[in-house]
């Protein structure tokens, strides 16, 4: 039987596992949460940013043998005038990588984010074709969690539009036995 | 051993809302070994457990029909074979493809690999996949070069 794989959202101090997040929309804003109840604000000047975003699998049916091969990429699309959205993967110490999200700073500062892996990109550069590819892997009869986070935040100039961003889809690939 | 179909043997699907159902969670793997016995997915066998040294053949099959099938080739034994299930899932509602499978299966280490998506019913050569592909339980390390580092 093929495995059951979800996307998670971490959020708090104690996170659990995360929320799962594959049916349903999550925010990025400024709060640790991805209830849609809140927005960005545009900066009058300078940049603003929503709380950072972790997200990671969760396996919650095992593999018949294993999944590996974990790949993250976005819809390739801009998120608009004076918006972007950056992200990097993120293993680095404790807790696999995850940090809580406690305030709108920059992602991009990893002595703010000390589990990030690498430099954070524009995810709009990252797409099928190019994709980032994510440690980890499980193998049966383990579930829960696995593999690095992929964590991304909103970066929001003065140029940006007041209003709903439109959604943009973010993309997890694994192969399995 | 008779043949197995996906007809009536209560076929295992994925934990998934009916939303995020695919064609291949029901399809499976089935191998046809020398000596005409066969290894079948569907009866809880694994990929691990399949024994290269006497595989005739290795097929896709859904509703009962056999949709992929590779023998050896090119001089080629079926110890080479290779078979991933590649999915994607995405975040968020509303999304028109939430999740997508298709089946990688090829020889190693130069191919034919095979790209089988039962969504769209097609299948098309597509070695370009070999760079991505890690190492899985069951499989030797001198099946593809990047392997053996």
């Amino acid at each position: 039987m093929a495995a059951t794989v979800q996307i998670h959202r971490w959020t708090g101090a104690s996170p659990g596992s995360g929320a799962d997040i594959t049916s349903a929309n999550t925010r990025m804003k400024q709060a640790d949460n991805g209830t849609t109840d809140a927005s960005n604000p545009v900066p009058a000047v300078t940049t603003s940013y929503s709380y950072w975003v972790s997200t990671r699998l969760n396996c919650t049916v095992t593999p018949a043998t294993a999944i590996s091969t974990l790949k993250w990429y976005s819809d390739g699309v801009s998120a608009g005038t004076g918006l972007t959205v950056k992200g990097a993967k993120a293993s680095t110490g404790a807790d696999s990588g995850y940090r809580q999200a406690t305030s709108a700073i920059e992602l991009e500062d990893v002595t703010n984010h000390t589990g990030i892996d690498a430099a954070v990109v524009d995810v709009a550069s990252l797409t099928s074709g190019a994709p980032l590819s994510i440690t980890g892997s499980i193998s049966n009869p383990s579930t829960g969690a696995f593999g690095d986070f992929f964590v991304y935040q909103l970066f929001a100039t003065s140029s940006a539009t007041p209003g709903p961003m439109s959604a943009r889809t973010y993309t997890w690939q694994y192969d399995e036995t | 051993m008779t043949m197995t179909n996906d007809v009536g043997i209560d076929l295992l699907k994925p934990n998934y809302d009916k939303s995020m159902f695919v064609s291949a969670d029901t399809a499976y793997w089935e191998v046809l070994y020398d000596d005409g016995t066969v290894l079948s997915e569907a009866q809880g066998a694994t990929y691990q457990q399949i024994v290269r040294s006497k595989l005739g053949s290795f097929q896709i099959i859904r509703n009962g029909t056999i949709v992929f099938e590779i023998h050896p080739r090119n001089g080629k034994t079926l110890y080479h074979l290779i078979y991933r299930r590649r999915s994607t899932i995405v975040g968020g509602s509303n999304i028109e493809v939430p999740r997508t499978v298709v089946f990688v299966v090829g020889l190693a280490p130069e191919g034919p690999f095979f790209i089988i998506d039962l969504e769209n019913d097609e299948y098309f050569e597509d070695n370009s996949v070999i760079p991505t592909l890690e190492r899985m339980p069951g499989e030797a390390k001198d099946l593809l070069p990047h392997w053996k580092t």
